[in-house]
């Protein structure tokens, strides 16, 4: 049984979302911290996290050169479901970059997909290098939003790749 | 400029098997009509484009995790709590892809990108795991005749395999037809440089793979009369691949290459060929990134 969440929640947790990120590419952005909790269920945030979802994985890549982008660089997110009632999730992706000891958003991807993998059902942030001489720090995070149920509040963050890529 | 990188391609004919459009046709339909219906929010941004290929190739993930090789960063929810995380162990899946067009031409029907793992260096690269997982996806899709593999091998990124040591595969490889024969072309490319391979590296590492294949495999003496001599403009003979067109691969020429005879085709024995001249650079002290060919030096019958 599909659970249709409806355009306005989707919306508010996309705001949601946008709130919790800085604007990227400027010098003067904020440090961005991932997002705390996640649950759209078209009733607004607050809804503890629980049960109910059943078991699914968030699965993603780290931040790596594009395959056939030349001075691009990549993060994908996506999940899959285990058991349980839910059907599609958003999944966000933030791309972000250290400097100066905190990490920036450099771009983000939203996607509400199937549970699965590949190029259709995932949420995918790049960045064009500005150069490829600079050396930096990049890392992903990772959110996935099961529609219409509370799933959990977890910050997913890959592991931090070195890359010679400007900002 | 990039991390080390790990990239197998194999290339053939891919001939799909008749139920697939019907089973691809069902899928796709079923997303078109939720995308009718509203299903998709305005506030998707990503950007790409879906591609069937990268769709069905992307199965090979879920394969490599059945045998154990962890290749992705990973988070079990379950009640709402995450009650496991899981790192790469085997390689870090980066992309995966190919081309599938249906003209009857030899293509790259499926290549994986990875960062090869470093912390702590690993012995050898993860060249088999990659080009099994492959294989198979592309097994379930339909029929390939395979005509040749690539590696892109960062060997600088490995350490010497004290584990295991490809002679070790000849017993396995001598146990096939000995009557067959299949003329296979072997290269080496790389980037230009103080370390670079050249073509004074070609006697050597052509001896340690005589040496390993331990008369399983026929190396072809250097002139030899055969396909194996024939140049292209366009590369190696069996491969869909452009080295000055590749992310990774830009820059890079062919510093040598030499032919051998086997008992078998298939992407094991490639794979292993592959192997035994990466592990014969390393003998001879070229610890630089390369790619390593291995191609029918004729198209099969």
């Amino acid at each position: 049984m599909r659970i249709r969440t409806g355009a306005a929640s989707a919306a508010l947790a996309g705001l949601l979302a946008v709130a919790a990120t800085a604007p990227a590419q400027a010098d003067d952005r904020e440090p961005t911290q991932p997002p705390s909790s996640t649950y759209s269920n078209g009733h607004g945030p607050g809804v503890a996290a629980g049960g109910g979802v059943g078991a699914f994985v968030t699965e993603g890549d780290r931040v790596h050169f594009s395959h056939t982008v030349r001075g691009a660089i990549n993060a994908h997110g996506w999940w899959k479901r285990l058991n349980g009632p839910a059907k599609k999730a958003k999944v966000t992706v933030w791309l972000q970059v250290k400097n100066n000891g905190h990490w920036y958003t450099l771009n983000k991807g939203v996607k509400t997909v199937y549970s699965g993998g590949g190029s259709g059902k995932r949420a995918s942030a790049a960045w064009k290098c500005t150069n490829l001489v600079a050396k930096y720090s990049f890392r992903s995070v990772i959110d996935v939003d099961i529609i219409g149920y509370p799933d959990d509040a977890h910050k997913k963050i890959t592991d931090t790749q070195t890359l010679f890529c400007g900002t | 400029m990039f991390p080390p990188t790990v990239i197998i391609g194999l290339h053939g004919v891919l001939r799909r098997a008749p139920w697939f459009d019907r089973v691809v046709e069902d899928f796709t339909e079923a997303e078109a009509a939720e995308e009718n219906a509203g299903e998709h929010t305005a506030e998707d941004t990503s950007p790409e484009e879906d591609s069937l290929e990268e769709e069905v190739l992307s199965l090979a993930l879920d394969r490599a995790g059945a045998y154990g090789w962890q290749t992705v960063s990973r988070w079990l929810t379950e009640n709402g709590r995450v009650t496991a995380r899981h790192e790469p162990t085997a390689w870090a899946h980066e992309e995966v892809g190919g081309d599938w067009t249906p003209d009857g031409r030899v293509r790259q029907l499926a290549w994986l990108q990875a960062g090869a793992l470093t912390d702590p260096p690993r012995l050898g690269l993860p060249v088999r795991p990659i080009a099994l997982v492959l294989a198979e996806t592309l097994a379930r899709v339909g029929t390939m005749t395979f005509t040749g593999l690539h590696a892109l091998l960062p060997l600088p990124a490995a350490r010497r395999n004290t584990a295991f040591h490809q002679t070790e595969l000849a017993p396995w490889f001598a146990l096939a037809d000995p009557d067959a024969r299949h003329e296979v072309v072997l290269t080496v490319s790389c980037h230009p440089g103080k370390d670079a391979v050249t073509g004074d590296d070609a006697a050597a590492v052509r001896e340690a793979v005589r040496e390993m294949a331990d008369g399983a495999v026929e190396v072809l003496p250097p002139g030899a009369r055969s396909a194996t001599s024939v140049t292209s403009p366009v590369g190696p003979p069996g491969l869909d691949l452009d080295l000055g067109r590749g992310v990774h691969t830009e820059g890079m020429h062919e510093a040598f290459r030499f032919g051998c005879t086997t008992r078998e085709w298939s992407p094991d024995l490639a794979v292993w060929l592959v192997e035994m001249v990466a592990d014969g650079l390393r003998a001879a002290g070229r610890v630089a990134p390369v790619v390593v060919t291995a191609s029918l030096a004729l198209p099969p019958a």
